[in-house]
C-alpha cells in the first residue's frame, strides 16, 4: 500500500507529466510498440477508499488476505511459466462470482513482483466491471476499439500503479459476443500476446455458461483460470463450466467467498 | 482436472459445515417451529379429570352354590354395563340435565356431541391375581374399576363423573335384579315342560306295560322260572298217568278173572243175611217156576216167602236186579208160550206187555241187567273206576300245565320282540327324570339366589371414591409440550437446513471443490469484509439488540402496567405449566 500511495502521492503532485515517465517504465521497460504512443494513455488516480469498498485488497500490504492473493499469483505464474504462456482468462460459471475481483486482484498482485508487468484486459463487454472495480472512468473502452472509434491508445489506462495497465470496456454491449469473436479481437488478442512477450495479460472474460461465445473466443486466450464463488455455484454448472473448459487449458480454480 | 467425480456424499465434517454455513436459516426455522409451539401450549384447551372408584364387592355369602352367574364379575360384564349406560339417549339425558356443552350444541347434531362425549368417558379396570375356582388356573380378576370423565372445567368433570357413577350403580342393581328373575324365570319354565315331558313318558310306559303285561323283559326271568316249573310239572304228571294207567290196566285184568257175581255157598240160610235169603231165594224162585211153572206149590211157597221178606222191607239187592231177574223171567215164560201158542197168542201178548213194562221198569231203574254182587269185583271196579277218574283228573292237569308251559313259551318270545321299545321308552323316561331332577335343583338354586339378591347377597358395586372436583387440568402438559416444542425446533431448523443445503447442490468449500474439479483449487480466498460490511454489520447487530430490548421493555411495561403486575403474570406462568 506504501507504494501505490506513494505513486499516488506522486501522480498528485507531479501531474501528467510525472506519471507518463513512471508509466512509461512500467510498461515494457523502455521498448516501446510504435502503435502505442505513452504520451497519450490515460492515467487514473486509484482511491483507496474506493479500492478498499470494492475489496481490491491485492495492493494492501498489511491486509491480511494479500497473502492469498500472493499464492494465487505464485501458482498461476508456475502453471503459465511452465508451459511458455503469457495468456490467461479468468472467468466463472455464471456473473457476480467473483471473477473481475479476482481478475483485478490477481493482477495487481503480479504487478507487485518486480520482475513482471501485466496488462488487464476486460473482455466481458456485456456486464462490463474492471472500471467500476478499480473506481476509473476512462474515456474509451475496449468495445469503441472493436467498432473503430478509438485506437487501442486511447484506450489503455494506466491506474497509477507500476507495472499495470488496464484495458477495461466501458459500456455494456447487447452484441458482446459478436464483438468478442470479431476478427478485431482475435488480432488484438495475438498482438498483445506477440508485441509484450513478457507482460502477463489478464483477460476479464464473461461467464461461460451465460455468454455462449464465450467458448468460441476461448482458443485465442492460452490458459484459462476458473473461479467458484463458495455457496452459490451449483454443483451441476461447475461440472459443465469444467467440462467446457476442459480443452482450453484449464490450469486451475479459485473458491472465492470461502465461508 | 477433466475428471468429475461423482460420489458426493456428504461426511460428519461437511454437516458441520453446513450447520455453520446455515446457522441463521436453522435459527430462524427453528425459532419458527418454537413459537408455534408455544402458541399451541397456549391455545391449547385445558382438560380436567374427575374420577371416582368403584368397588365390586364379592358376596358375603359367595360359594358356588349361590353364585348367580356363573364365572366371576369380570371385565366383559362391566362393559355390558358400559354399553347400556353410554347408550346415546341416557347420555343426551345427562347433556340436558347439566346442560354440556351449550356452544357445541347450537352448531353441531346432538349425535356429534354424544360420539365426542363418549370418547372422553374412561373406564378402567383395577384387576388382581386371582386362582379361578373353577379351573383352578390363575385369572385376573377385576376387583375395582375407576370411571373418569374429561371435562372442560373441574366443575363439570365432577359433575358428569358423579352423574356416571349413578348410572353404573342403578344400572348394575337393575341388571342383576333382572338377571336374577330371569334365570329363575327361565329354570322354572323348563322345569315345568321336563316335568311334562317326563309325566308323558311315564304315562306311555305305563301303558306299554299295562298292554304288554307279562312280556315284558322285566318278566322274562320270572317267565323263564315259570316255565321249568311247568315243564317239570308237566313232566310229574306224565308220569303219573302212566302210573295210573299202568295200575287201571292191571286192575282191569284182575276184574277180567273175577265173577261179577258171587257164588252163595252158604249152608244155612238162617246165618244169612235177609238180603241174601231174598237174593238166593229169588234165584231159587226163578229156577223153580221155570221148571216146575208158576202154580207149584213150591213156587207159589217160594214166591210168598218172597213176598213176605219183601214186605218186612228186606231188599234183595237193588230193585233193578229184581226186575231183571223178572224180566229174565217173563222172557222165559214168554218163550215157552210163543213156542206153544204162537206169537199171537193172547198170553204172548200179555207176556210182551209184561216184558215191556218191566224193561221200562228196569230202565227207569237206571240199570239193566244184573248187578254184579261179588265183593271183589265190585272192590275192583270201584278201585278202576277211581284210577279212571283219577286219571282224568290228572290229564286234565297236564293239559293245563302244557297250555300254560306253551303260552309262556309265546311270552317269552314275544318279549323279545317288545326289548327294543321297551327299552327305548324306558331310557326315554329315565333320561326325562334325570333332567327334570337336575333342572328342578337349578330351579332351587335360582330361586334361593334371588331372595339373596334382594338381600344384598350377591356381587354388587359400590362406590368407594367419589368424584372429586380437579384442581388441576390433567391435559395438556405443557410443560411437556413446550419441551417437545423446543426438541421439534432443533430437529426442524437442523433438519431443513440439512436438506435445504443438500437441494440446493451448491459448492462448498475447497473440499469439495477439490473434488469436482479433480484437484485443490489455486487459492481459497475468504469473503473480503470491507469496513464498510464491517461497519455495516456491527450497526445491524446493534441495532437489532436495542430493538429486541426496547420490545421488550415496551411489552412488559404494558403487561405491568394494563394486564397484571409482572410477578402475578409470573405466578400465573408457572402454575398455567403444572409447576408450583
Amino acid at each position: 500500500m506504501e507504494q501505490v500511495e506513494q505513486a499516488l502521492r506522486k501522480a498528485r503532485e507531479q501531474g501528467q507529466t510525472t506519471t507518463r515517465g513512471f508509466f512509461r517504465r512500467a510498461w515494457g521497460r523502455g521498448r516501446e510498440p510504435a502503435s502505442f504512443s505513452y504520451t497519450q494513455t490515460r492515467t487514473d488516480h486509484l482511491v483507496p477508499e474506493i479500492l478498499e469498498r470494492n475489496r481490491v485488497v491485492a495492493a494492501q500490504f498489511q491486509h491480511p488476505l494479500t497473502d492469498v492473493y500472493r499464492t494465487l499469483r505464485a501458482q498461476v505464474l508456475q502453471a503459465l511459466h511452465h508451459d511458455g504462456k503469457t495468456t490467461i482468462g479468468i472467468t466463472s460459471a455464471n456473473p457476480d462470482e467473483g471473477k473481475t475481483l479476482t481478475a483485478v486482484n490477481l493482477a495487481i498482485a503480479t504487478a507487485m513482483d518486480e520482475n513482471k508487468t501485466v496488462l488487464l484486459v476486460d473482455a466481458d463487454l456485456r456486464e462490463p466491471g474492471v472500471a467500476a472495480c478499480l473506481g476509473i472512468e476512462p474515456s474509451y473502452g475496449l468495445e469503441d476499439y472493436l467498432t473503430g472509434t478509438a485506437t487501442i491508445t486511447d484506450c489503455l489506462v494506466n491506474p497509477g500503479i507500476e507495472r499495470l495497465a488496464i484495458l477495461p470496456a466501458k459500456t455494456r454491449m447487447g452484441n458482446s459476443a459478436e464483438l468478442l469473436a470479431s476478427s478485431n479481437m482475435l488480432q488484438l488478442v495475438w498482438e498483445l500476446k506477440t508485441r509484450y512477450p513478457n507482460r502477463l495479460i489478464i483477460y476479464d472474460l464473461p461467464p461461460v455458461l451465460t455468454i455462449s461465445d464465450t467458448i468460441s473466443f476461448l482458443p485465442a486466450i492460452e490458459s484459462t483460470l476458473l473461479v467458484v464463488r463458495d455457496g452459490a455455484t451449483r454443483t451441476s454448472e461447475l461440472s459443465r463450466a469444467l467440462h467446457l473448459l476442459a480443452n482450453h487449458n484449464l490450469i486451475g480454480t479459485v473458491l472465492n467467498a470461502a465461508q | 482436472m477433466t475428471d468429475i467425480p461423482s460420489d458426493d456424499i456428504p461426511v460428519f465434517n461437511d454437516y458441520f459445515a453446513i450447520f455453520s454455513r446455515r446457522k441463521y436459516r436453522m435459527l430462524l426455522v427453528g425459532i419458527g417451529v418454537f413459537c408455534l409451539a408455544i402458541l399451541t401450549a397456549i391455545l391449547w384447551p385445558a382438560t380436567f379429570r374427575s374420577s371416582a372408584t368403584i368397588l365390586i364387592e364379592e358376596p358375603n355369602a359367595a360359594d358356588a352354590f349361590f353364585k348367580s352367574n356363573p364365572g366371576n364379575f369380570a371385565d366383559e360384564q362391566l362393559q355390558a354395563i358400559q354399553q347400556r349406560v353410554l347408550t346415546t339417549q341416557t347420555l343426551i339425558t345427562v347433556i340436558n340435565k347439566l346442560n354440556l356443552y351449550p356452544d357445541a350444541r347450537l352448531s353441531q347434531p346432538l349425535d356429534l356431541i354424544v360420539d365426542m362425549m363418549r370418547t372422553k368417558i374412561h373406564m378402567d379396570v383395577v384387576s388382581a391375581d386371582a386362582i379361578d375356582e373353577k379351573s383352578g388356573r390363575a385369572a385376573r380378576a377385576a376387583i375395582a374399576f375407576t370411571l373418569a370423565f374429561d371435562g372442560n372445567s373441574p366443575e363439570v368433570a365432577q359433575q358428569v363423573t358423579n352423574e356416571l357413577v349413578n348410572l353404573y350403580l342403578a344400572e348394575n342393581q337393575r341388571s342383576r335384579d333382572e338377571q336374577a328373575a330371569a334365570t329363575a324365570g327361565f329354570f322354572s319354565g323348563e322345569s315345568r315342560r321336563l316335568q311334562l315331558n317326563m309325566q308323558r313318558l311315564g304315562a306311555a310306559l305305563g301303558k306299554f306295560k299295562e298292554d304288554h303285561a307279562g312280556f315284558l323283559p322285566d318278566d322274562q326271568m320270572a317267565n323263564v322260572q315259570l316255565l321249568d316249573r311247568t315243564q317239570s310239572q308237566v313232566l310229574e304228571l306224565t308220569q303219573q298217568v302212566r302210573a295210573l294207567r299202568d295200575r287201571q290196566g292191571f286192575l282191569q285184568s284182575q276184574l277180567s278173572l273175577t265173577d261179577p257175581v258171587a257164588q252163595i255157598r252158604v249152608a244155612d240160610p238162617a246165618l244169612m243175611s235177609p238180603d241174601a235169603q231174598l237174593a238166593m231165594l229169588r234165584s231159587q224162585y226163578a229156577q223153580a217156576s221155570a221148571r216146575y211153572g208158576a202154580q207149584h206149590p213150591y213156587v207159589v211157597a217160594m214166591k210168598r216167602q218172597i213176598d213176605g221178606l219183601v214186605a218186612a222191607g228186606v231188599n234183595g239187592g237193588s230193585s233193578s236186579d229184581m226186575l231183571a231177574a223178572q224180566l229174565q223171567q217173563l222172557e222165559t215164560q214168554r218163550d215157552i208160550a210163543m213156542q206153544r201158542y204162537g206169537s199171537k197168542h193172547p198170553d204172548v201178548v200179555k207176556l210182551n206187555r209184561q216184558i215191556e213194562a218191566t224193561k221200562s221198569r228196569l230202565n227207569a231203574a237206571g240199570r239193566a241187567g244184573r248187578l254184579p254182587s261179588n265183593p271183589v269185583y265190585l272192590q275192583t271196579q270201584t278201585q278202576i273206576s277211581g284210577i279212571g277218574s283219577e286219571i282224568n283228573a290228572v290229564e286234565q292237569q297236564l293239559r293245563e300245565a302244557q297250555a300254560k308251559s306253551a303260552e309262556i313259551e309265546d311270552r317269552l318270545i314275544k318279549s323279545r320282540a317288545l326289548e327294543r321299545d321297551y327299552e327305548a321308552l324306558k331310557r326315554d323316561y329315565d333320561a326325562a327324570v334325570t333332567q327334570y331332577m337336575a333342572v328342578k335343583g337349578k330351579e332351587d338354586e335360582a330361586e334361593i339366589a334371588r331372595n339373596l339378591e334382594a338381600e344384598q347377597m350377591v356381587t354388587k358395586l359400590s362406590l368407594i371414591e367419589p368424584p372429586l372436583k380437579p384442581v388441576a387440568p390433567i391435559k395438556p402438559d405443557r410443560v411437556l409440550l413446550l419441551a417437545a416444542g423446543l426438541l421439534m425446533a432443533v430437529v426442524a431448523g437442523i433438519g431443513l437446513g440439512i436438506v435445504s443445503d443438500l437441494m440446493a447442490g451448491r459448492v462448498n468449500g475447497a473440499r469439495q471443490l477439490t473434488r469436482l474439479a479433480g484437484g485443490a483449487p489455486f487459492a481459497v480466498v475468504p469473503v473480503i469484509q470491507s469496513q464498510a460490511d464491517v461497519r455495516h454489520s456491527r450497526v445491524t447487530t446493534i441495532s437489532s439488540l436495542v430493538l429486541i430490548i426496547v420490545a421488550c421493555a415496551v411489552v412488559l411495561s404494558y403487561l405491568h402496567l394494563f394486564i397484571a403486575p409482572l410477578d402475578v403474570i409470573w405466578a400465573d406462568i408457572l402454575g398455567w405449566l403444572g409447576i408450583f
